[in-house]
């Protein structure tokens, strides 16, 4: 369902790679690669380049940072020590961002996926959603015009994986966003490549 | 901006196949790093770190492996990595945290285990050149660094006996360095006698590969004033690149260096760098790299080699430069070389330095160089 989701979100995005419109059984089809994952469960590497401006002067700001949190949650180096299936990382570094931001709640979220379950298991952690995270997904409450939209950029999956360029492809795709008008806060995650338990968190207003 | 302190220094012996792995470097490192500083581990809010190429250790993302060796876990930790130039490089990254506000205590940590890659790190080198043009001709480190000592004594009349002075002087000022490598009192003749690698380098003109890890606290004033009442303030910070391509850029001068001091000068407030500097510790890995990146801190192109002649590089003498003993002397385990340049300085001026004390030593200029032999790093100390 996220890989639905984030490949419908992507055909409103010009950037994106790999947007479509597929359904929960395209993605069960799509061949097996390492059980439980699925082809489509992964994002499609694509080549990108990110820049972003930071400065002290708002008058020409396009959004503010209103918080930043990082964090390092385990001895991930060590496959055999890691606790699977969540990311100590995201508790720690979105609780020091959101504090920063004196907010409490966001109006979406841009989050890293290079897999269709690492939202999942980031959205776990964030804690913004006041029900289980699957249940909210299947009620299309992540989707482009539920509450609390997750990836509306197409994410990863709908946009490409461009590795470590990754972050802060989300970062400008959540300022791009914020400049829609649409929303007016948003949290972007990412996680620190593939196997090591770290990752960033920004909190964006676009209120300037 | 906030003023910024070291607070605290540890570090390692340099080692060539240092019977220790790098989580039990960076351990020692930090534990006497803490303890100098008088604070625990749970005093340290965020983390930084620096090593240089993963290749040396042979896995991707080798900074993840010594998270536990300073209790990483659950907090901020950054890598910086600019080659050589990340010892120096990790103590700028590390000012940004503290004077920015985001952070009041803040460790670095810097390490290398150059023994992996047995017999020697060089042939690791051969895949950092630009891939189109350079990586066809089979370049080493040590041909670059000919043409580029062929230059700078080509454009100064320079001869190899005055050059070989560095490595006379550093390695006799590693001698009171506790964890040095390579401390001996060796002769100009020894220098010129040892064999030649690449002319005009000879072995003697070159820092050893090593191991070894080095750790530095970090504070805000109004923390530094709880910690300690020898604050050493790190009161300037620059960093500035050139072109990688060899042919755009000038070997003679490293006019990037000179940038990088001067951005370091001009928040530190210093005008006459020669005059109001009582230490300098330029990065020395070959022995002429001193004198071309003096004369880049000194803003003179030529000055360096003139002072050197004249005896005031010397740990007793107008100038005193790498009175550590440099990385000619101390050894050079790439990153932790770098920041522990900046260690020497909080040792000098708060006066700890021992046997290698300078006196009224009150203000200090570290140096580091890198990347693909273009980035330099440069940070301003004071009493």
């Amino acid at each position: 369902m996220v890989t639905v989701k984030n490949m419908e979100n992507a055909l409103r995005n010009p950037s994106a790679a790999y947007a479509a419109k597929t359904t929960v059984e395209e993605v069960e089809k799509s061949g097996d690669v390492a059980e439980p994952l699925k082809k489509m469960h992964i994002a499609g590497l694509c080549d990108y380049a990110a820049a972003v401006i930071i400065s002290s002067n708002r008058r020409n700001a396009k959004a503010v940072v209103k918080g930043f949190g990082y964090a390092y949650g385990g001895y991930s180096s060590d496959l055999a020590l890691r606790v699977w299936g969540s990311f100590q990382w995201a508790g720690a570094a979105a609780k020091k961002a959101l504090k920063q931001s004196g907010l409490r709640c966001v109006d979406f979220a841009e989050i890293s996926e290079p897999y269709a379950h690492t939202e999942l298991m980031v959205l776990d952690e964030l804690g913004l959603l006041g029900e289980p995270v699957e249940r909210a997904l299947e009620s299309g409450e992540l989707g482009f015009s539920g509450g609390f939209p997750v990836n509306p950029s197409g994410g990863c999956i709908g946009m490409g994986y461009p590795l470590n360029a990754a972050g802060l492809q989300r970062v400008v795709q959540s300022v791009k966003l914020l400049s829609t008008g649409r929303w007016r806060t948003c949290l972007t995650a990412s996680p620190d490549g593939e196997i090591v338990d770290a990752g960033a968190v920004v909190v964006l207003s676009g209120e300037v | 901006m906030r003023r910024v302190a070291i607070v605290g220094a540890g570090m390692t012996c340099f080692r060539s196949m240092l019977p220790m792995t790098p989580q039990e470097m960076v351990f020692e490192a930090v534990r006497k790093c803490l303890d100098d500083a008088g604070l625990s581990h749970k005093d340290v809010q965020a983390i930084v770190t620096g090593s240089a190429p993963d290749a040396f250790d042979g896995y991707h993302h080798k900074g993840s492996v010594v998270v536990e060796s300073f209790s990483g876990v659950g907090k901020p930790v950054s890598r910086v990595y600019v080659g050589g130039g990340t010892g120096v490089g990790v103590a700028v990254a590390g000012w940004w945290h503290v004077a920015s506000g985001a952070f009041d205590r803040v460790l670095l940590v810097a390490w290398e285990k150059m023994s992996h890659p047995y017999p020697h790190a060089q042939p690791l080198f051969k895949t950092i050149f630009e891939p189109l043009l350079e990586q066809p001709l089979g370049p080493n480190l040590i041909w670059i660094f000919a043409l580029e000592m062929r230059r700078y004594m080509e454009a100064h009349k320079l001869k190899k006996e005055l050059i070989a002075e560095v490595a006379v002087k550093n390695k006799g000022n590693a001698l009171d360095h506790p964890y040095a490598q390579l401390g001996a009192r060796i002769t100009v003749e020894d220098v010129l006698k040892s064999p030649v690698l690449v002319w005009p380098v000879n072995r003697l003109d070159i820092s050893p590969t090593s191991d070894g890890a080095v750790a530095l606290m970090l504070a805000s004033e109004e923390e530094a004033k709880k910690i300690t009442d020898t604050p050493v303030w790190l009161d300037g910070v620059g960093a500035c690149l050139d072109s990688q391509y060899w042919t755009n850029r000038d070997l003679a001068y490293p006019y990037y260096v000179y940038l990088a001091a001067q951005q370091a000068y001009k928040m530190a407030g210093i005008t006459n760098p020669l005059k109001e500097i009582d230490i300098f510790e330029p990065y020395d890995p070959f022995t002429y790299k001193e004198l071309h990146h003096l004369d880049a801190l000194l803003g003179k192109p030529g000055l360096a080699p003139r002072l050197l002649a004249e005896g005031q590089l010397a740990r007793d003498g107008d100038h005193p430069t790498c009175p550590s003993g440099g990385l000619l002397g101390v050894g050079n385990p790439i990153a932790a070389a770098g920041l522990m340049k900046v260690a020497e300085l909080y040792w000098q001026l708060s006066g700890r330095a021992g046997r290698r004390q300078v006196p009224n030593a009150y203000v200090g200029v570290a140096q580091a160089w890198g990347d693909l032999m273009q980035v330099g790093q440069v940070v301003v100390c004071r009493s």
